[in-house]
C-alpha cells in the first residue's frame, strides 16, 4: 500500500534576487502515480523540478523526496531526463551509460546495458560514438541512460519531442513498465494530449503559483461541460448569443458557452447559415484550460477553488 | 567519494584517447630530436659552387698573399674533399692577386671601389686589402695600441659596448686586413684567411726581431682554465672524486627544458577542464551532473583527472629526459630529487591551475567567451617565464628567491633553483610547496563558488563583477 509520497512540496517558495519563482507552492506527488507537470515557460516549472532534484534549495517551506528532507540525500534514488540532450559527444554508448549508472552509485554490467539497448532497438550502437546518433537515438539513449539505475523517482522533462510515432511508442511502453515496477514519474510538458492519456493526475503552475491539481476528470469537472466542439461547411461562429469564445482548430472549432446558454438556440444559429456535420457538448479539452488560465481571459474563467 | 572517482575516470579517458593526447606525448619528443637532429645533419652541408676573391697585398715583398696562396692550394686540394669519400663538401677558394693602388687615401679608396662594383656584378665574392704594415711588430707604446686590443676583443664578444669600442677606435689603415664582400653573414673565408695568416705573420715578426718562432708560439700558448664541479666523497667506493668539467651549455638548458615541460604539461592538463565545462554546460549534460552529484564532487573529480593526466605526461617527458641524459652523460644534472620536485610542483601547479580554468569554463556559454576570461589566468601562468634566464644564470639572487615564493610562479621559478647546482636548502622547495598547497585550496575554493552557480547559467557569460558576487555570496 502506498506509504509516503514520493514528493511532499509543503508551502515553498524561491526566490531569484526580486523574482518570485515560486510562490507557496504545495503538492503532493504520491508513490507509483504518473503526475503531469504543465506551465508555461517562465512559470517556475522547471524551478520546481530542480527544487525536486536537489540542484538548489528553497528559501521557505519543506520540501520532502523520497520521505527526505535533507539536501544531500535521495540524489541515487531520483533520475532526471533532461528535455535538451544531456550528453557527452565523444563518449562511446556503452561508457556513456555505464557513466550514468555509476554516478548514481549503482554497477551495471555490459549484459544489463546491451539488454536495454536491445529492448530500445539501438543494439549495434552500443560501441559508436554519442555524436554519431541521430536526435531520436540520442534521446532513446538519454532516457536509458535516466532509467538504467532503477531510480524510484524519475522525472521526464519533454520526454516524446522530437520522436517519430514508432519510438513514441516504445518510450511510452518504458515509462509504462517503470510504473509499473514502483517508480514515480513525473512528466513536465507541453504536450497536453500525453499528459490526458498517460498522466493519472495533473498539477499546473503559472506565474510561480499551482492553479490546478488533480485527476484529469476533477479538472475538466470544475469546469463542467461548457464547451461545444462543431465540424461543418460555412459556419458562422461570430456573433452567436450565449458563446462567450470562439476556439478555431481548422477542422473543427470549438465554442464556449456562457453559463446558462441555451444550446439549441446555438444549433439553430449555426444550421441558419451553414451544414453541421458534428455537434458534441464537450468538458474542455486539458489544451482549452490551459488556455483559458494562460492567455487573456485569466480572471473571468478562474475555477473556483484552484 | 566514489562519484569523485568516477567522474575523475571519465575525464581521465576523455582527455588521454583523443589524437592530441597521443601526438602530444609521441611527436613533442620526436619533434625536439628530429630538429637537434635535422640541424646536426645540415651543419656540414655547404656549397660547392667555386668562390673567387681578390686579394691586395700592400707590404712591400707581397708574403702575405704568397702564404695565403700556399694554405688556399692545400685547402683545395685536401682539405674540402670527405677524407673516405673523396666528396667536395665544401667550395674551392679561388684568389688572385691585384696589384697595390698608390698609397694615397684616394687611390686606396678608388681601388676598393673597383672592386665593390665586381663583387656587385658577382664577378668575384669578395676581396681582401691586406695592409702595408702588418708585417711589421707593433709599436707597444702607439696611441692606438689600447684601441686595437679593444677591437680584437670586441670581435671575440661582441658585446653592444665593444661594438661601439670599435667605432671608437681609430686604428691606421696600414696595420689592419680588411675583408669586403656583400654577404656579410657569410664567416668561411674570414676564419681561413685568420687560421692561415696570423700564424705566418707571427713568425715573421719574430725572425725579423730575432726571436725563435716556434718558442714564441709556446711561449704566448694561453692557459687552459678549466670549469669544474666540486671534489666529492663516492658514497659507494668510500673514495674522493675529482670534480667533473662544467658543460655551461647543459647546465643551462636543463633547467630551461624543466620549466618549458612543465609548463606545457600544465597546459596540457588544465585546457581539457575548461573546454569539458563549457561542453557541459553548451550540451546540457551539467544539470544530469548536478542531479547526480554535489558540485564540490563534480569539481573535485575534474581535478583528479586533470592532475592524472598531467602527471602520465609529465612521467612519460621525464623517462624521456633520464635515457637522453644516460645516453649523452648528463645524469647528474637530473637527480632523483629533482624528479620528484618536479612531480609534486607539477600536481600541485594542476591543482592551482586547473581550477582556476574550471572557473573560467562555468563562468562561460561558449567557447569564445573563454578566450578573454583565460587570459588573467594565462598570464598568471606565463609571467614567471619571462625571468628564467635570470632565475638560472643566478639562483641565489634576491630576485630569483622573492619570484620562487610568489604562489603563481613557485612551481616553476622553486623548481628551477632546485634543479641548478648548487640548489637550495631543504626547507625551501618543503615552504615552496606549503604556499601552493594554500593557494590551490584558495583557487579551489573561489573555483567552486563560481562552478556551482555558473554550471546551471545559460546565455550570457558573466562579468568580473558577478563572478566576484557570486564568490562572495556563494
Amino acid at each position: 500500500m502506498p506509504a509516503t509520497p514520493a514528493v511532499e512540496i509543503d508551502q515553498v517558495t524561491k526566490l531569484f534576487g526580486s523574482h518570485t519563482a515560486v510562490d507557496n507552492l504545495s503538492l503532493t506527488v504520491p508513490t507509483g502515480s504518473i503526475y503531469g507537470f504543465i506551465g508555461p515557460n517562465g512559470s517556475g516549472k522547471t524551478t520546481t523540478m530542480r527544487m525536486i532534484m536537489r540542484i538548489i534549495a528553497p528559501d521557505a517551506g519543506h520540501l520532502k523526496v523520497l520521505g527526505v528532507e535533507s539536501f544531500d540525500a535521495a540524489n541515487d534514488r531520483v533520475s532526471y531526463l533532461p528535455e535538451e540532450r544531456g550528453l557527452y559527444r565523444q563518449m562511446k554508448v556503452r561508457d556513456m551509460l555505464r557513466f550514468f549508472a555509476e554516478m548514481k552509485s549503482k554497477s551495471v554490467t555490459d549484459a544489463e546495458i546491451d539488454g536495454w539497448l536491445d529492448r530500445m532497438d539501438l543494439g549495434e550502437w552500443a560501441k559508436k560514438k554519442v555524436q554519431t546518433l541521430s536526435k531520436g537515438m540520442a534521446q532513446k539513449v538519454q532516457f536509458i541512460g535516466t532509467v538504467i539505475s532503477k531510480p524510484e523517482l524519475v522525472l521526464l522533462d519533454e520526454p516524446f519531442s522530437g520522436l517519430d510515432p514508432v519510438n513514441a511508442v516504445v518510450l511510452r511502453d518504458a515509462v509504462l513498465d517503470l510504473k509499473k515496477n514502483g517508480a514515480t514519474v513525473i512528466f513536465s510538458t507541453h504536450d497536453m494530449s500525453v499528459a490526458e492519456k498517460m498522466c493519472d493526475a495533473i498539477f499546473m503552475i503559472f506565474k510561480g503559483a499551482k492553479v490546478l491539481d488533480g485527476t484529469l476528470e476533477a479538472i475538466q469537472n470544475q469546469y463542467g461541460s461548457d464547451t461545444i466542439r462543431i465540424k461543418g461547411i460555412a459556419l458562422n461562429t461570430t456573433g452567436i448569443p450565449g458563446v462567450s469564445h470562439v476556439d478555431d482548430f481548422g477542422k473543427y472549432q470549438e465554442l464556449r458557452l456562457n453559463a446558462g446558454a441555451d444550446v439549441k438556440r446555438i444549433m439553430q444559429h449555426l444550421t441558419n447559415t451553414g451544414t453541421l456535420s458534428h455537434f458534441e457538448i464537450a468538458k474542455p479539452s486539458l489544451q482549452d484550460i490551459f488556455m483559458r488560465i494562460v492567455g487573456q481571459d485569466v480572471l473571468e474563467t478562474l475555477p473556483v477553488g484552484a | 567519494m566514489n562519484k569523485m572517482f568516477t567522474v575523475a575516470k571519465r575525464e581521465f579517458k576523455a582527455a588521454v584517447m583523443t589524437k592530441a593526447f597521443i601526438i602530444s606525448i609521441t611527436m613533442m619528443p620526436l619533434m625536439i630530436g628530429g630538429s637537434i637532429l635535422i640541424q646536426m645533419m645540415v651543419k656540414d652541408v655547404k656549397s660547392t659552387k667555386d668562390k673567387t676573391f681578390v686579394v691586395i697585398d700592400r707590404t712591400p715583398d707581397g708574403k702575405v698573399y704568397a702564404a695565403l696562396e700556399l694554405v688556399m692550394n692545400v685547402r683545395n686540394k685536401e682539405l674540402i674533399f670527405d677524407k673516405e669519400t673523396r666528396n667536395q663538401k665544401d667550395c674551392k677558394y679561388v684568389i688572385s692577386r691585384q696589384k697595390s693602388s698608390e698609397a694615397t687615401p684616394e687611390a686606396i679608396l678608388q681601388q676598393r671601389y673597383e672592386l665593390a662594383e665586381q663583387v656587385r656584378k658577382q664577378e668575384i665574392f669578395g676581396f681582401l686589402d691586406i695592409g702595408a704594415k702588418v708585417l711589421e711588430t707593433p709599436d707597444v707604446d702607439a696611441k692606438y695600441m689600447a684601441s686595437y686590443a679593444a677591437t680584437l676583443a670586441a670581435q671575440q664578444g661582441e658585446s653592444n659596448r665593444d661594438r661601439d669600442k670599435i667605432k671608437a677606435a681609430k686604428l691606421p689603415d696600414d696595420v689592419i686586413m680588411r675583408y669586403y664582400s656583400n654577404n656579410p653573414t657569410y664567416n668561411d673565408f674570414i676564419d681561413v684567411a685568420k687560421l692561415a695568416l696570423n700564424p705566418m705573420i707571427e713568425e715573421v715578426r719574430a725572425k725579423s726581431e730575432g726571436i725563435d718562432a716556434q718558442k714564441l708560439v709556446n711561449i704566448v700558448q694561453p692557459v687552459y682554465l678549466a670549469n669544474k664541479d666540486l671534489p666529492r666523497l663516492n658514497k659507494f667506493t668510500g673514495q674522493l672524486e675529482d670534480g667533473k668539467e662544467v658543460n655551461p651549455v647543459v647546465s643551462f638548458l636543463v633547467p630551461y627544458g624543466i620549466i618549458i615541460v612543465m609548463f606545457m604539461v600544465i597546459m596540457v592538463g588544465a585546457t581539457p577542464l575548461m573546454q569539458g565545462v563549457v561542453e557541459e554546460k553548451m550540451q546540457r549534460i551539467s544539470e544530469v551532473l548536478l542531479s547526480s552529484a554535489q558540485p564540490f564532487e563534480l569539481m573535485m573529480g575534474k581535478l583528479l583527472g586533470g592532475v592524472s593526466v598531467s602527471l602520465l605526461l609529465g612521467s612519460v617527458y621525464i623517462v624521456g629526459a633520464l635515457y637522453a641524459a644516460w645516453k649523452f652523460g648528463f645524469t647528474d644534472y637530473i637527480s632523483p630529487g629533482v624528479v620528484a620536485w618536479f612531480l609534486v610542483y607539477l600536481a600541485l601547479a594542476v591543482l592551482m591551475f586547473g581550477s582556476l580554468f574550471i572557473a573560467v569554463g562555468a563562468a562561460c556559454t561558449d567557447i569564445k567567451e573563454t578566450q578573454s576570461l583565460l587570459m588573467p589566468v594565462m598570464m598568471l601562468a606565463v609571467f614567471p617565464m619571462f625571468f628564467v634566464v635570470k632565475v638560472i644564470q643566478e639562483p641565489d639572487s634576491a630576485l630569483a628567491t622573492g619570484l620562487s615564493y610568489i604562489p603563481f610562479a613557485t612551481p616553476s621559478i622553486m623548481l628551477a633553483r632546485v634543479a641548478i647546482p648548487p640548489g637550495v636548502s631543504f626547507w625551501e622547495p618543503v615552504l615552496g610547496v606549503i604556499i601552493v598547497c594554500a593557494t590551490a585550496l584558495l583557487c579551489v575554493w573561489i573555483a567552486s563558488r563560481i562552478f556551482r552557480v555558473g554550471l546551471l547559467m545559460q546565455g550570457k557569460g558573466a562579468s568580473f563583477v558577478e563572478l566576484a558576487k557570486w564568490v562572495w555570496k556563494g
